[in-house]
């Protein structure tokens, strides 16, 4: 009897006309708040509408109504899970405006959580996208290692998620006595783990099939998007903020820049992959060369920059994060604009999805790894 | 896999060259047409294209700040460039932004002071006698960080070919800003994509910026580019009247889509040749747009909340949930 209700059904799609489909926004594989208005045909997607702004809060507003010290905060909640990447970009983009010059040492342990909140925001990233792809054990497994790193940020900073780590001119505090010793010991256990990853998914049949050659981008079209960060090093691209134009301490460091071939989804996958295993050798060099001395440079009470603007932007975990302000001189942004790389990528969504599957538009959202807070802003 | 590396610029270099060849050819058939426009006596005195060309900042310094002697603020600008290692190019001589914020009367500033386009150089001797009565002042809190931007060759080559379509090109701790007028934008932006020594293929981000108290120039729209061959940014800025449509540049740069959009969602500033221009963060329906300045910070909208969100007496049968405890069993 299931049969032929399955049979029926088939006729009628077959005569059907294009449907239009709804995801979200209260889907659990759209990461959060994002609705996605698919047309289908059958059910290859023809037609593809993004609806954002659920978690709107006006962030840009907010900036130009608070002193430059009281918007760092709110910077945190953008990207909340890469609350450290994003502080780093603001309080950067202030300190390039004041003309600051940061400490060494703080500038090292600096990189040091950023590069710590980038290797936990691609765990994060790999255990979703694994689960929606249909691999819940990795995420099991990814949280496991955060774990670590959260613990780190929480005994130095006293938060584990909203990070609020940098100040404008350095940090708040001077690393404790157990930091380094913890590091270390999470960098020698990473490599494994991320061997571990890799055993249950490299040579995944399911995985394999599910990923290579969906939402190829080529080169040229993913510049054209305005792509930024692993997925566009996995069309190819070698573009890295962190080498294009260093900044903080980045120019002290070797580090590769891994980049795919094809441009699908398999190859930004294996570049986040060897992005971990390089942020752990970036890692790993700050801690060999951490400076002694201070970790706040002289920065007056009140931070009223010049008259003037200024572009800052960093190498998230998500792309290019970027802050452009402009001061009249006062002690209030009079324009704050964050450069999101989450919702810029995400418009390349609809130029990947035409013509798969739905099911590949759940893959394709994991790919581009958003997150809603820092899309809506 | 990870480890290999496959550098592409060479390809997109060798691609753009080959495809773009007629977009080049178009700009430069089209560039005359502009040229003849901007240059209109008619036009181009009576408006104070200068306004443009003194940047925002430098305005409201020049408004806000107290009065100082002339001869203070020209030592301040040398220190500035001296202090500044991030400045591509520093110039020598005080640019004409620096002169005219130091050597000329704070009324003139909001006018627009006519010799703007003559070259810095011949402007700092004729502009220091003209300061007689009011000096205009230093910036209180630290000196200016723009100067103009001399001696590079791509910026050189823009003016060259764009001629008074380029009303500024200054730099702010080295980042490279170029203002042109509206109409000349699209071909700018297509000479900036194609041009072999500029190869801008990547529009970073579209922006807005709301001086109301600008008249006849409220809005920036500011379009922030990177080079992926080159390694290079630039900011092309663009000033816009209240209720004026800016030319889109989504048709060169795809990625440019959602972030005109949003500058239309927040600032209400429509695109010309846009593809899609609806709001995007906010409902279809909102009034206003956030980003103005005289729109409120505090702000609560009863209204919008009213209308769509309905207050509903729920009805439902209540001799299911009004359960007595004694009654239960």
């Amino acid at each position: 009897m299931q049969d032929q209700q399955l049979a029926k059904g088939q006729e009628t799609l077959f005569d059907a006309e294009e449907m239009v489909l709804n995801m979200g926004p209260q889907h659990p594989s759209t990461h959060g708040v994002l609705r996605v208005i698919l047309k289908l045909d059958g059910e290859t997607v023809v037609g593809l509408d993004c609806d954002i702004g659920f978690l709107h809060r006006g962030v840009e507003k907010i900036g130009e109504a608070d002193t430059y010290a009281m918007i760092t905060p709110y910077w945190d909640r953008l990207d909340y899970v890469a609350a450290v990447s994003n502080d780093l970009c603001y309080v950067e983009g202030v300190e390039k405006m004041l003309q600051v010059e940061v400490p060494k040492r703080a500038e090292y342990v600096r990189v040091i959580l950023t590069e710590l909140q980038r290797i936990a925001s691609h765990l994060l990233w790999l255990g979703t996208h694994a689960m929606d792809i249909g691999a819940v054990t990795v995420l099991l497994y990814c949280f496991r290692e955060r774990e670590e790193i959260l613990k780190i940020f929480e005994d130095f900073i006293g938060a584990r998620l909203t990070a609020h780590a940098f100040r404008i001119g350095g940090l708040w505090w001077d690393t404790y006595p157990e930091f380094e010793p913890r590091v270390r010991d999470f960098l020698k256990i990473l490599p494994g783990r991320i061997d571990e990853y890799e055993t249950l998914l490299n040579a995944n049949r399911i995985w394999l099939q599910r990923t290579v050659g969906i939402g190829i981008l080529p080169a040229e079209e993913a510049i054209n998007l305005s792509l930024t960060g692993p997925a566009l090093r996995g069309s190819g691209v070698k573009y890295d903020v962190r080498k294009a134009q260093p900044y903080s301490a980045y120019a002290d460091f070797n580090f590769e820049i891994p980049v795919g071939e094809n441009g699908d989804t398999y190859d930004r996958y294996l570049v986040r992959m060897e992005e971990m295993k390089q942020s752990a050798i970036i890692i790993e060099q700050a801690l060999d060369g951490l400076p002694e001395g201070p970790v706040m440079a002289k920065v007056p009470k009140i931070i009223k920059p010049p008259v003037g603007e200024v572009y800052h932007s960093i190498e998230g975990p998500k792309g290019e994060l970027g802050v452009y302000m402009v001061s009249d001189g006062t002690g209030k942004p009079y324009r704050m604009r964050i450069r999101p790389p989450s919702y810029i990528n995400l418009q390349s969504l609809k130029r990947m999805s035409i013509g798969h599957l739905v099911a590949d538009v759940v893959a394709l959202i994991g790919t581009l790894d958003i997150v809603l807070g820092e899309v809506d802003r | 896999m990870g480890d290999e590396t496959k550098d592409t610029s060479p390809d997109q270099s060798g691609e753009p060259g080959d495809t773009k060849q007629p977009a080049k050819d178009q700009a430069d058939k089209s560039h005359p047409t502009g040229t003849v426009g901007a240059d209109k006596p008619e036009k181009a005195q009576p408006l104070p294209p200068e306004a443009g060309s003194v940047s925002p900042a430098e305005e409201i310094a020049a408004k806000t700040k107290a009065e100082t002697p002339s001869s203070e603020p020209l030592k301040t600008e040398a220190k500035v460039e001296s202090a500044l290692p991030g400045v591509d190019k520093p110039s020598m001589t005080p640019t004409v932004e620096g002169a005219s914020a130091s050597g000329e009367p704070t009324k003139k500033l909001e006018e627009g002071s006519p010799e703007k386009p003559a070259p810095p150089r011949a402007a700092p001797p004729k502009a220091a006698p003209a300061a007689g009565h009011k000096p205009p002042p230093p910036p209180k809190k630290g000196p200016t960080i723009t100067v103009d931007i001399t001696g590079d060759p791509l910026i050189d080559r823009i003016k060259q070919q764009f001629g008074d379509a380029i009303t500024e090109a200054v730099a702010t701790l080295g980042q490279q800003i170029v203002r042109v007028k509206k109409e000349s934008l699209k071909e700018l932006s297509s000479f900036l994509h194609d041009d072999q020594e500029a190869l801008f293929d990547m529009c970073t981000d579209v922006t807005a910026v709301h001086w109301p108290d600008r008249a006849g120039q409220e809005f920036d729209v500011v379009i922030l580019l990177y080079s992926v061959p080159k390694n290079r940014r630039l900011r092309v800025k663009v000033s816009l009247a209240d209720g004026e449509a800016c030319p889109s540049v989504t048709p060169i740069w795809s990625g440019a889509n959602w972030m005109e959009r949003e500058v239309f969602d927040m600032f209400g500033l429509r695109f010309e040749g846009h593809p899609d221009l609806r709001r995007i963060l906010l409902p279809p329906d909102w009034p206003g747009h956030p980003l103005r300045k005289e729109y409120p910070i505090e702000y609560r909208d009863n209204e919008w909340t009213d209308k769509h969100i309905e207050y509903r007496e729920i009805d439902y049968d209540t001799s299911l949930i009004d359960v007595k405890y004694g009654e239960r069993r």
